[in-house]
């Protein structure tokens, strides 16, 4: 079958013009890696990473049009599935009086932030940190989750993000001075990091 | 050095994409020293691969938030393509927010695949091909996702206008009406598919976190509720999964019965047949848990349960 053989970028191309058979395959090609990225972003929070992966899934038909191939699709698909985990932490925050609170005690974030049942060291880090990144202005916070998450270079956010290079230093720059800032007024929170030696 | 260049990126980006070489390794080890949050963007780079890889649970998640959008295989039926107009037509983003806009796209994709035999889909079986086509020219970032993926069965409402949607109110999603009435009226729309959606999402999530009698209970809910829906379809084969686990596989085999009957091509039809297939191998069924197996071997052949059939036959015949 042709289907089998294809590409997820041809898959892109031909769902976009119609074909609902490469629109499932399509989806079924990147649902599962846009999952990972979902739960690695919002892990601690407790946040229903079904549902975001169902808005995630929409959000990536709306920009089906609009995929042009500077990147594969998968990487396409990843960012994605990000921002609407990076937009549901956001909105998480906000509505939680208790995070508000915590946000000035970032150890009591990274801590309360773990829910039962996240084991692991570095799943542990990682919500310590989305913790920590919760508090940085939304720029710096994307920036560094693209780097941290995604892997992107600098080059790559810059086009993403459609800003210049520098831009993209400065944030970066602008963000780790920040989290460093926290990180070395309380020990309990490097700790956490597993930066503590 | 500029203070816009304290921190290597270029050298931790090439970290994290393992092409280091030792000169530029042992910079980034004396940088990491004296930078604590450097250190940390290496440990958290260290850690990545493993979090971001695809895992059984990414893959059921996958699927089944595929099926809730309504994106299900039918029966195959080849040659047919839907037009470009089917596609769905969503509100610009802006227009609605939150679930609103997600409930209006589900709707739209669900009207696609309600479209009728036309949306029914050809594709089972390839997926895993798709993907490790897709992943051979990716950097490994977020990579790795063998596609197996099930597929689910045809949506069973009628199709919704997203339009319709935008008037409700998020106090709307979960709330159950009255089903029969709604259908005969053809207003089913909104509350059936939010409150079945609900549902098992629930049942779903109780049984991730291994609570049997909470999920077996909010399956049956949903079955007994909504038993027409796509959602209440796909609980068959998961909840015969948890009775499957808690010994009660009469009920199970029932379940996938149903399920296999009514969709022998649906995207969870292999899941089903090797579940029944072990089922009857656990019950000491042998002459049906062959006949079982090699159901799984020559439907399925493509899938990943077909090494545990081939290996589940050469146990059965060593028994005899």
């Amino acid at each position: 079958m042709q289907l089998a053989q294809d590409t997820l970028e041809e898959l892109a191309h031909r769902a976009d013009r119609g074909d609902s058979t490469a629109l499932n395959a399509l989806l079924h090609g990147v649902a599962p890696s846009m999952h990972g990225v979902i739960r690695t972003v919002v892990v601690g929070t407790g946040i229903d990473t079904d549902d975001l992966l169902q808005d995630s899934l929409v959000e990536l038909l709306r920009a089906l049009h609009g995929f042009r191939g500077e990147s594969t699709f998968r990487h396409y698909s990843c960012r994605v599935a990000l921002f609407v985990a990076l937009r549901a932490r956001k909105k998480h925050a906000r509505r939680t009086a208790k995070m508000r609170w915590l946000r000035h005690d970032p150890d009591g974030v990274a801590r309360s932030s773990l829910p039962q049942g996240v084991a692991g060291e570095d799943a542990e880090r990682r919500a310590a940190l989305g913790a920590v990144l919760d508090g940085l202005p939304k720029d710096q916070s994307e920036t560094l989750w693209l780097k941290w998450v995604l892997g992107h270079s600098v080059d790559e956010i810059a086009s993403l993000m459609e800003v210049e290079r520098n831009t993209v230093r400065s944030r970066l720059r602008r963000g780790k001075d920040a989290i460093r800032q926290r990180i070395e007024s309380n020990p309990r929170l490097r700790g956490l990091l597993g930066v503590d030696s | 050095m500029s203070r816009i260049d304290l921190h290597p990126e270029e050298l931790l980006h090439r970290y994290r994409l393992g092409v280091l070489n030792p000169e530029e390794r042992a910079r980034l080890a004396a940088h990491c020293v004296s930078c604590t949050v450097c250190e940390l963007e290496r440990r958290v780079a260290d850690g990545m691969p493993e979090a971001l890889k695809v895992t059984d649970a990414d893959r059921e998640a996958a699927a089944l938030a595929i099926a809730a959008l309504g994106l299900g295989s039918g029966e195959s039926v080849e040659g047919v393509e839907p037009s470009a107009d089917s596609l769905p037509k969503v509100a610009p983003r802006g227009e609605m927010a939150g679930r609103k806009r997600r409930m209006a796209a589900i709707a739209a994709v669900a009207t696609l695949f309600t479209a009728g035999a036309a949306a029914a889909l050809v594709y089972r079986g390839g997926l895993g091909t798709a993907e490790e086509a897709a992943s051979s020219d990716a950097s490994g970032r977020a990579a790795g996702a063998p596609a197996e993926a099930p597929v689910e069965p045809e949506l069973s409402v009628p199709p919704v206008d997203p339009a319709s949607l935008l008037e409700r109110d998020e106090s709307d999603v979960g709330i159950g009406e009255d089903t029969v009435s709604e259908l005969e009226s053809g207003t089913l729309s909104r509350h059936r598919v939010a409150s079945a959606q609900v549902l098992f999402s629930r049942a779903n999530e109780a049984r991730r976190r291994n609570r049997i009698e909470a999920s077996v209970a909010a399956y049956d809910h949903l079955l007994r509720r909504y038993p027409s829906s796509r959602e209440a379809h796909a609980s068959k084969v998961l909840l015969a999964r948890v009775l499957q686990r808690d010994d009660r596989r009469s009920r199970a085999l029932a379940l996938l019965g149903d399920y296999l009957r009514e969709t022998p091509s649906g995207n969870l039809a292999p899941e089903a047949r090797r579940s029944r297939a072990r089922i009857l191998q656990q019950l000491g069924r042998r002459g049906a848990a062959r006949s079982a197996w090699q159901e799984v071997l020559s439907r399925d052949a493509d899938s990943p349960y077909a090494d545990e059939a081939r290996r589940a036959l050469l146990t059965l015949r060593g028994a005899e």
